[in-house]
């Protein structure tokens, strides 16, 4: 046994299934968000209900007939997926993601003010909230002034489009998607917990509030470490990187023309041209570089973008080339240097009257 | 690279050129273009044609008129504008150039 809803679809009125409704509304929830951008989105919206209204029309036989699940279903396969109607040039739109200033409802102490300002300069929100405090204290709070201005002047989030965008992530199909879900989870456990607060003491609701909050706090507190050594990743990686390429001009520029002799003395000998060792040695230290600042961008974002793994294997190889051909040239240079010698001469010995003789070994 | 987006991505390049052209001597409704393009497997999924529909109409190139029906609510019928029709003799030019410059390749490819 299912409930029916009435619906009015494009003009013409339908008996629909509860199931069947849920996602027709979807998919036309969906269409919506796909077409937020587009010129005249109300026309082709409406166009489309009356369309599928018409194909409804085409299903149901006679006046009583219900439309369920699977009359929806093939009415989508015969319409298709929103994400594939768009042309490209219109993705490319939806892709470029456009930040906007809203509070944020998810995530706030009082008016999500700044957690909104947070995702709007990308700051974690933590060091907004640090920040803003000490400006509190330091002016006598003039920021409470300012937060309040804000909290009646900056919109609320309230759409899961409107969310995303706060965040300055893309608006289409996939993360909607994917924050409507987050959202739904979010509220079958909120449903989950009321059930069970009813049943049981409150004193266990309490503790598991205690817990959920000790364990959100622990959660905050790695993911700031993660950051501060994502951050420390990136300095020193940039800073590495600066000083090689600074120092590669340098030794170009000078070390030829105006001090050869004086490089000379750094190189591992005068068999293996210059220009050979700090290429190597430049080589060699770049690409751990490379690999740090990837590693602190994947900590301050794991979202982020890195390069493939063919890349960093090629990457690695290069290091890897660049380091024995580092100790080759080494030994090989070293070998060069080495020799061996003998040394053979005759003393004749005058005899003394003492029978004990002192040598003493002179170098060469 | 996916064929299924790039078969898409032809298709969808072809697809206003063939609204305008079914729509080139008679006036016809939406439901009407939908099966023209459909058995002449030029159309997958029906959604694709509304947007472009809407594009052709808002850029002057189609317009249209609600004409009543027996058989449900009232029709939606386009027609296209004299604009449309430049643009269609255009766009036809350039499909004869482009479908022989892609046949003279394939062919001197299977030689």
């Amino acid at each position: 046994m299912n409930k029916t809803i009435n619906i009015n679809l494009g003009g013409t009125f339908f008996h629909i299934d509860e199931s069947a409704y849920k996602l027709l509304q979807q998919y036309l929830e969906k269409l919506k968000i796909t077409f937020s951008n587009t010129q005249g989105k109300e026309e082709i919206i409406e166009d489309i209900e009356s369309r599928i209204a018409e194909l409804l029309r085409e299903i149901k036989i006679h006046a009583d007939q219900v439309i369920v699940l699977s009359n929806i279903n093939s009415i989508i396969d015969i319409m298709g997926q929103p994400e594939d109607f768009i042309s490209e040039d219109d993705e490319e739109r939806l892709m470029r993601p456009e930040k906007k200033l809203f509070r944020n409802p998810e995530d706030r102490y009082i008016g999500g003010v700044i957690s909104g300002l947070g995702s709007y300069f990308g700051i974690e929100t933590i060091w907004m909230r640090i920040i803003w405090l000490i400006l509190a204290v330091f002016s006598a709070g003039a920021p409470v002034i300012v937060y309040i201005i804000m909290w009646a002047l900056i919109p609320e989030a309230k759409t899961t489009a409107e969310k995303l965008q706060m965040k300055g992530e893309p608006v289409n199909i996939s993360t909607i998607e994917k924050k409507i879900k987050e959202e739904f989870d979010e509220v079958s456990e909120k449903i989950k917990n009321a059930d069970y607060s009813s049943m049981t003491s409150t004193v266990k609701k309490k503790s598991e509030t205690f817990f959920s909050l000790l364990i959100n706090l622990l959660g905050k507190v790695f993911k700031l470490i993660g950051v501060v050594i994502g951050v420390l990743f990136l300095i020193i990686s940039s800073v590495v990187f600066t000083a090689l390429i600074i120092s590669i001009f340098s030794i170009g520029i000078m070390g030829f023309y105006e001090y050869p002799e004086f490089f000379a003395n750094f190189s591992i000998g005068p068999d293996t041209p210059f220009t050979l060792i700090s290429f190597l040695v430049f080589i060699s230290l770049l690409i751990p570089m490379v690999f740090l600042f990837l590693l602190g961008m994947k900590l301050l974002n794991p979202k982020s973008k890195s390069i493939s793994l063919l890349g960093k294997l090629i990457l690695l190889g290069i290091w890897l080339i660049s380091i024995f051909t580092f100790l080759f040239l080494g030994f090989a240079e070293a070998k060069s240097q080495l020799f061996t010698s003998k040394i053979q001469s005759e003393y004749t010995i005058q005899k003394y009257s003492s029978n004990t003789f002192y040598l003493k070994q002179g170098t060469y | 690279m996916n064929i299924d987006n790039t078969k898409a991505q032809m298709r969808k390049g072809v697809l206003e050129f063939c609204i305008l052209t079914i729509l080139a001597d008679k006036d016809k409704y939406t439901s009407e273009i939908l099966s023209t393009l459909k058995s002449s497997k030029m159309l997958v999924v029906e959604g694709t044609v509304y947007p472009l529909l809407n594009r052709l109409k808002n850029s002057g190139l189609l317009e249209y008129r609600w004409e009543e029906s027996t058989s449900g609510p009232p029709r939606k019928y386009y027609k296209i504008t004299k604009e449309g029709k430049l643009f269609l003799s255009e766009l036809a030019v350039t499909w004869e150039e482009l479908f022989k410059a892609v046949n003279t390749i394939s062919k001197s490819n299977h030689k």
